[in-house]
């Protein structure tokens, strides 16, 4: 008996050892993971997308209604001429007990640099934006032709995929 | 139970019923006012209800064995992390939605492994003051009310998809879980409870990261951990209870059990899609005659190998804006690329799907093998 207590304290010694090593690799890996979005573990943590609309539009149109899911807002686009843009309003909301705080707004860079860049996105998202417990906010979605763009791009279509990152705030 | 122990039992089923109103109150009536406050109410009840409890005295305070039972708990718990975490690597990450600054780690502890700890503190006190069978179902049933998630609220109802998935995702294992607490509390008191429910609780607050694991596979693990808890414990507690021969011992390990859980393990993999083929349920009567609603169907993989064979008349399992589609192909076309367009149709439907699918949506290709292997089960 006493040898089966003795290896359970081995056992548990080992693992916490493990446990202790895996958190130091993390520490030191961290970068090199693959890390996709914020994990909804916890019932108290809840943001979504609630809504999307059509909101100012100059030069362009709809080509099917905006749609939404409530993690993912969709828009198709036709922008007519140099100088249009299209405006989208998508509302956010946090529907969970825990206040939030938007940390980054990532894809807006790596998708205005992508080709045709006369075509450019912008949002009026802000970095430590805070969204509280049941609160809701508008986002500004702006897609620009740029007026001063002389030829027709060869490719007529651009997909952006912009992703809003909260985390827990204080 | 003396009569003091009774009505102190009584005051505390008066505060769980004012506890479970509070939480309905909150999904149900005025959910954005009650939301941030709801959190302060509940940790004010369970204070109270902890205060309550300190001095009642366990109807059975012994508890053989309970250092190695405690030993057995956090081994398992350790490896199931390990494991679970190690997933990761072929799944990916996941961000913690919880800051990481000291003051709300801080806050975090005291909100959710303060609560928790209370929570199994007045669960292992009322549990062992229990005699008849009937009464620990009551309790862990009550528990497991209160640890359940209402934050859906009527949106559950919605559909039978989310009925099924808050049954398989929400309640499945959250009375997994309170079977087994209950069971830790009663065969080995508040400590080997905590063994369990305090590292699941200081994990979820503190690690920066977690497995991007999809609801049914999180779910199946939670069982899963509960289950082999469960084996070893009450392995643990009869062989420290009753008077037994090493072959009546060895009899009962559940490491015999080990090939059973694997079995349960391959069948969780294959459901959630992570074998070359994985079923798929039929949810719509757009593929009738061929595949009546409910059937279940096997979708098997594809490569880019597998998508340049595919020819007019297979039929293609793809992602779309709305959900997942099996429909048949009726058309191929080639972008300006040469990608891969498939125009597709229900057999029931009067005219082709109104968006082209492109390459990445495909998710397997659907042979006539499936003809072959459907089954006929009514899933709705």
């Amino acid at each position: 008996m006493s040898t089966r207590k003795s290896n359970k304290n081995i056992i548990l010694l080992i693992l916490l050892l493990v446990v202790v090593g895996m958190a130091v690799g993390y520490a030191a890996l961290s970068q090199a993971l693959v890390i996709n979005g914020t994990a909804n573990i916890t019932a108290e943590w809840k943001i979504m997308i609630t809504d999307i609309k059509e909101g100012q539009m100059s030069g362009a149109e709809s080509k099917t209604s905006p749609s939404y899911t409530s993690t993912t807002a969709t828009f198709d686009v036709n922008l007519l001429y140099p100088g249009a843009t299209a405006q989208y309003v998508v509302t956010v909301a946090n529907q969970g007990s825990i206040n939030a705080k938007l940390i980054s707004v990532d894809g807006l860079d790596s998708a205005n640099k992508a080709a045709p860049s006369d075509i450019t996105y912008s949002i009026n998202a802000k970095s430590d934006d805070t969204l509280g417990s049941g609160d809701t906010k508008d986002y500004i979605i702006t897609v620009t032709w740029n007026a001063d763009a002389t030829e027709l791009t060869q490719t007529k279509s651009k997909t952006a995929t912009i992703t809003l990152n909260y985390e827990q705030a204080e | 139970m003396n009569k003091e122990n009774r009505t102190i039992i009584l005051y505390v089923a008066v505060l769980c019923i004012i506890l479970i109103g509070c939480l309905t109150l909150t999904v149900f009536v005025v959910p954005s006012f009650f939301q941030e406050s709801t959190r302060i109410v509940t940790m004010i009840i369970w204070i109270a209800l902890t205060i309550i409890f300190i001095p009642i005295e366990n109807d059975h305070t012994r508890f053989k064995g309970k250092k190695e039972k405690i030993k057995t708990t956090l081994i398992i718990v350790i490896i199931y992390y390990i494991l679970y975490f190690l997933l990761g690597l072929v799944l990916g990450y996941k961000k913690s939605p919880y800051g990481r600054s000291f003051f709300v780690i801080i806050k975090n502890l005291f909100y959710i492994v303060g609560l928790i700890a209370m929570q199994d503190y007045v669960r292992t006190k009322v549990m062992n003051n229990q005699r008849k069978k009937l009464n620990y179902i009551l309790f862990t049933f009550i528990f497991v009310l209160l640890r359940l998630d209402y934050s859906e609220g009527i949106a559950v109802f919605s559909s039978g998809e989310k009925i099924f998935e808050y049954f398989a995702s929400v309640i499945m294992p959250e009375i997994a879980k309170g079977c087994v607490c209950s069971y830790l509390a009663i065969s080995g008191g508040v400590g080997l409870v905590y063994a369990y429910s305090i590292p699941v609780a200081l994990f979820q607050v503190l690690s920066p990261v977690f497995p991007d694991l999809d609801w049914f596979l999180k779910s199946i693990f939670d069982i899963l951990i509960s289950l082999i808890l469960f084996l070893y414990n009450n392995y643990e507690h009869t062989i420290k209870t009753t008077r037994m021969t090493r072959k009546e011992k060895k009899k009962i390990n559940p490491v015999k059990k080990i090939p059973a859980i694997f079995a349960l393990l391959f069948v969780a993999a294959f459901i959630a899609g992570f074998l070359p083929a994985k079923p798929v349920a039929i949810m719509s009567y757009s593929m009738v005659p061929t595949f009546s609603r409910g059937a279940v169907v096997i979708s098997v993989k594809t490569n880019q190998k597998d998508l340049e064979k595919l020819k007019v008349g297979d039929i293609l399992h793809y992602k779309s804006e709305n959900g997942e589609v099996i429909h048949r192909i009726v058309e191929i076309q080639k972008d300006e690329d040469g990608n891969l367009l498939f125009k597709t149709q229900g057999d029931n439907n009067g005219s082709a799907d109104s968006k082209l699918v492109e390459e990445e949506q495909v998710i397997r290709k659907n042979k006539n093998v499936c003809a072959i292997l459907r089954l006929s089960i009514s899933m709705v």
